[in-house]
């Protein structure tokens, strides 16, 4: 009965107005500048194409250039949804949503101080935990799955999109939203900033790492999960495997959520204000 | 018990508690002493939100810090303001019931208890956004409560609220302490606490200054003559016949009709006074001890 409570707790936590949100906009985001993107692409090289031709060869050769760009396609909606999935869902809103509802699973209770009402209460604290780290896990996949499939249906036409990659990067995204979550929820017990250093993490070290030389990328959370989701053929020398890739993003998932669970079971949560 | 055992606590450089060894038994026990005295961070230690740096300190036997098995039989009301705002009273003390233990089948009943028990029925389903301090404070005592603890400790209660709902509050712990559950409360409203209870625990600077009955503590500070004031408009007599009196130490007149009296054993006193009264036919106004109460216990405890 407890869980059920603490369950409802968390979800209303997530359907505040700004977090919910921030959550619609993040869901929306990949599939608008998509959608934009198409738009314009298609608009400008048909106008642009077809005055050239017009200008030099009249009016028919422009009809027949028009023919011809729904034959000729430099970039395919493989390529399109590639680049937008990679740069957006996955290194944008998936991490991001993480981000945000894993480090409010404590700062929450904290900032408007009713920490001491949860952990004054008969419920083991690793169990108070995982409770809110669950819905945020759930919450993190959903919101990345709505923008997943609202690109998809952008690039690919609803005809088309099962036999895309939008169904491969579905079934990696849970696996994403735990890792991440994991992550910064562990860091949420430990750090009152957390939200800052997820943010240094996610834009700076997860941003360039990849760029380093050398095998840096192993110490990208991202890089393992590009190899389970690969957008774009990876080289074959490339030190992440997808055996690798699935050990590693296990372990970060395994020790994240108990090292989370371990801290908050062990670790003192009094509001600054209030304690004398 | 509640039992400490040189239980010291630190933050950092800043010392909460310091070196205090006591114990706490059924009943009412006002936890007193100004801001920064050690009362929050010692209420704190035995809700189990804080883990003592140095002593021991246990409840029921056990440990508290973190303790969900001791968390049934407790109850807590933080003196911080922070509540749960978008929810209405009643979905604040339900999800607490829930989540103290109760059966699925009670907690609607004992929620509706509790709030009836605080006086906030009528107000019971508006968000707790809404509501006043004094509002606040109730439904807070309501979730402390509704899973009927035996152990009640609440801080700073007292504050935010009306003179009349001052007295219902004190009313209502009475009522938990004459049941045989131990309550604890914090305050800094001296008078209203000494309504309440005359077992005391005096903090100050994080230290432990007294421990027991008002009455016995004050008796024991010797540094400090009783003062007792008489209102008479014999005062000039009234003041030349007490002067007689081996243990009175001192007599002053503070105006025309009032008769300050400095004695080191009230009790002597008090037993003789009446006699003296009906010899000399004096018409006594009123009898006061002005520094019978628990502020100028504790300013003298204090002030050393």
């Amino acid at each position: 009965m407890s869980d059920l409570f603490i369950l409802r707790n968390a979800i209303r936590d997530l359907l505040r107005p700004r977090r919910a949100l921030t959550a619609v906009l993040l869901a929306l985001l990949p599939g608008v500048v998509g959608l934009l993107h198409h738009l314009q692409w298609a608009t400008h090289r048909h106008a642009h194409h077809a005055s050239r031709i017009f200008e030099q060869h009249g009016r028919h050769a422009a009809q027949h250039a028009a023919r011809a760009r729904d034959i000729f396609q430099p970039y395919s909606a493989d390529g399109w949804y590639t680049v937008f999935s990679s740069v957006l869902v996955f290194h944008f809103v998936l991490v991001i949503m993480a981000l945000v509802f894993a480090t409010a699973i404590i700062a929450q209770e904290m900032e408007q101080k009713t920490i001491s009402y949860l952990l004054t209460r008969p419920v083991p604290r690793w169990r108070i935990l995982l409770t809110k780290h669950a819905v945020v896990v759930y919450a993190t996949t959903l919101v990345t799955w709505i923008s997943c499939i609202l690109l998809g249906l952008v690039t690919y036409g609803p005809s088309e999109i099962l036999r895309s990659r939008v169904p491969l990067d579905i079934a990696v995204v849970p696996i994403g939203a735990l890792a991440y979550c994991a992550l910064f929820t562990c860091l949420a017990t430990r750090f009152h900033n957390a939200l800052v250093g997820g943010l240094i993490f996610v834009f700076g070290w997860e941003s360039w790492v990849s760029s380093l030389p050398g095998n840096f990328q192993l110490l990208s959370l991202m890089a393992y999960l590009r190899v389970l989701a690969p957008h774009g053929e990876l080289p074959p020398d490339a030190p992440i495997t997808p055996r690798l890739a699935w050990i590693v993003l296990t372990c970060v998932i395994v020790i994240g959520t108990l090292g989370a669970l371990f801290i908050f079971s062990r670790r003192e949560y009094v509001p600054k204000d209030s304690a004398e | 018990m509640i039992s400490l055992s040189h239980v010291s606590r630190w933050y950092g450089q800043v010392i909460g508690l310091n070196d205090v060894t006591c114990a706490f038994q059924p009943g009412l026990t006002a936890l007193l002493g100004p801001n920064g005295a050690g009362k929050s961070t010692m209420l704190k230690l035995i809700t189990g939100q804080l883990r003592p740096t140095t002593g021991s300190l246990s409840v029921y036997g056990e440990r508290p810090f973190a303790n969900p098995r001791l968390f049934s039989r407790l109850g807590y009301v933080p003196d911080t303001e922070g509540v749960y705002t978008e929810l209405t009273g009643r979905e604040f003390v339900t999800m607490l019931a829930a989540m103290a233990g109760l059966a699925g089948s009670d907690i609607d009943s004992r929620t509706a208890e509790a709030i009836e028990t605080v006086g906030m029925t009528r107000n019971a389903d508006r968000k707790i956004g809404g509501y006043s301090k004094g509002m606040r404070q109730r439904i807070k005592v309501a979730q402390a409560i509704v899973h009927d603890p035996d152990i009640l400790v609440l801080d700073e209660p007292l504050n935010g609220l009306d003179p009349v709902a001052r007295r219902e509050l004190a009313a209502l712990l009475q009522c938990q302490a004459d049941e045989g559950k131990t309550v604890i409360v914090s305050s800094h409203i001296l008078y209203e606490v000494e309504q309440m209870t005359s077992q005391i625990m005096l903090l100050h600077r994080s230290r432990l200054l007294a421990l027991g009955d008002i009455h016995e503590i004050r008796a024991l500070i010797d540094r400090h003559p009783h003062r007792i004031a008489i209102a008479s408009p014999q005062a000039r007599e009234l003041a030349k016949r007490l002067l007689d009196l081996p243990f009175v130490l001192s007599v002053r007149l503070e105006e025309a009709s009032i008769v300050e009296v400095e004695t080191r054993t009230p009790d002597a006193f008090y037993a003789r006074f009446p006699e003296i009264v009906l010899e000399g036919g004096f018409k006594i106004a009123a009898f006061d001890s002005p520094d019978n109460n628990l502020e100028s216990v504790f300013n003298y405890l204090i002030a050393g």
